[in-house]
């Protein structure tokens, strides 16, 4: 059974499920181990500029935009699951994405 | 003494004839009208198969055999055939190919005409879940809603993700969700911090549910986490962790089901998540 790799979020899945129903990936939210290293440079780079304590960076990161981007949809995100138009009846998927690539 | 004559049969007071009887069928249909099948599916290999036995203006019984191979993406499969002019006595639809469990398969039988683009229904005859050990018909049969009675029980192993990204399954187009269970294994990096594993359900964006682990996992562990319906939190015993699902909750296509891990680092890993669910085609 084919197995593919999303080129936009890494993740492993396999082409179907067991007895034969297809599987359909779409990539998760962005993680705070992704956005967080972002949100971090912003900050740092508010607090240079700014000449504030350290002990600010935490109030820095949460208004940061890179932080509260926790949760969203990640850019270019990979969606197979189909959507039909109702008269023409015509099948795509959601969100190509960067892709797949088999493994 | 003889006894009285007493008759155990009575004379019926309505005949019926010999010859040119009338066929018992409301069903006539002539060579404008077409029948439709319409499938939704979910597994490979299906054939579905419609029989329709129709009575001729010269008296005649024919036989005919419709034969149709849905997509197996959960979309509407709709397939038009042209009749010839008759009385359309009976029509019985069954699976050849494929094990197609009850909840895979759905299917409406109408007559219509005008297709495509837009069928026009003028008669709905059949409309029914279908499986491998489980015929349909008409007349007879029932019309039911895809979502009547128990689904299709389904153990889903759903997708790896990459270190440091959160485990995220989304219930597919026309499906309908009741999750059971969800079991994964979360390895933690070398990196110094407390994560808490939550498991989240959304509507797509909008979160819904969101139950934390009662415990928490620091660097350089290798714990399991079951999610379920399960009463009460036994707490962690040889690397197993549980955490509390609402009663089995129905999700419509798009709903998702989540991790959002408190301070994940960039090295943690989690494993391809397994999901027991029960499923319906909901089209």
């Amino acid at each position: 059974m084919a197995r593919y790799r999303c080129n936009s979020c890494g993740g492993e899945y396999p082409e179907q499920s067991t007895g034969g129903v297809p599987y359909f990936h779409a990539c998760p939210p962005l993680s705070e181990a992704e956005a967080l290293p972002a949100a971090v440079q912003a900050a740092a780079r508010v607090l240079r500029d700014a000449g504030k304590p350290e002990s600010d960076a935490r109030a820095v990161i949460e208004s940061a935009p890179e932080f509260a981007q926790v949760g969203t949809p990640r850019p270019d995100m990979r969606d197979e699951n189909v959507v039909q138009d109702r008269f023409t009846r015509k099948v795509s998927i959601v969100a190509e994405g960067k892709g797949r690539t088999e493994v | 003494m003889a006894e009285e004559f007493l008759s155990l049969t009575r004379r019926r007071d309505v005949g019926f004839p010999g010859r040119e009887v009338l066929p018992a069928s409301p069903l006539y249909v002539t060579r404008d009208d077409q029948l439709i099948i319409a499938v939704w599916n979910s597994v490979a290999g299906v054939t579905v198969q419609v029989r329709a036995r129709i009575l001729r203006p010269d008296g005649e019984l024919i036989p005919n055999l419709f034969e149709v191979v849905p997509t197996t993406d959960r979309v509407g499969n709709d397939f038009a055939f042209n009749l010839p002019e008759g009385f359309l006595l009976t029509l019985g639809v069954q699976l050849s190919g494929g094990t197609v469990p009850r909840g895979s398969c759905f299917v409406e039988v109408y007559l219509g005409r005008a297709f495509p683009p837009s069928g026009q229904d003028w008669g709905l005859l059949i409309s029914d879940n279908i499986s491998s050990n489980q015929d349909l018909g008409w007349p007879g049969g029932l019309l039911r809603n895809s979502l009547e009675g128990p689904g299709r029980l389904r153990s889903i192993t759903g997708t790896d993700p990459a270190a440091g990204v959160e485990i995220s399954e989304t219930v597919p187009t026309n499906a309908r969700w009741r999750l059971h269970a969800l079991y994964v294994q979360f390895v933690t990096s070398a990196t110094a911090a407390t994560r808490r594993v939550h498991i989240m359900l959304d509507d797509g964006a909008t979160t819904f549910w969101d139950s934390p682990s009662s415990a928490t996992q620091t660097a350089s562990q290798t714990l399991r986490y079951s999610a379920g319906n399960i009463g009460a939190i036994i707490g962690s015993n040889d690397s197993e962790m549980q955490i509390l699902l609402p009663t089995p909750i129905p999700l419509f296509a798009g709903y998702r089901i989540q991790t959002e891990t408190a301070s994940l680092q960039a090295g943690d890993n989690y494993g391809a998540p397994q999901l027991l669910v029960e499923e319906w085609i909901e089209d």
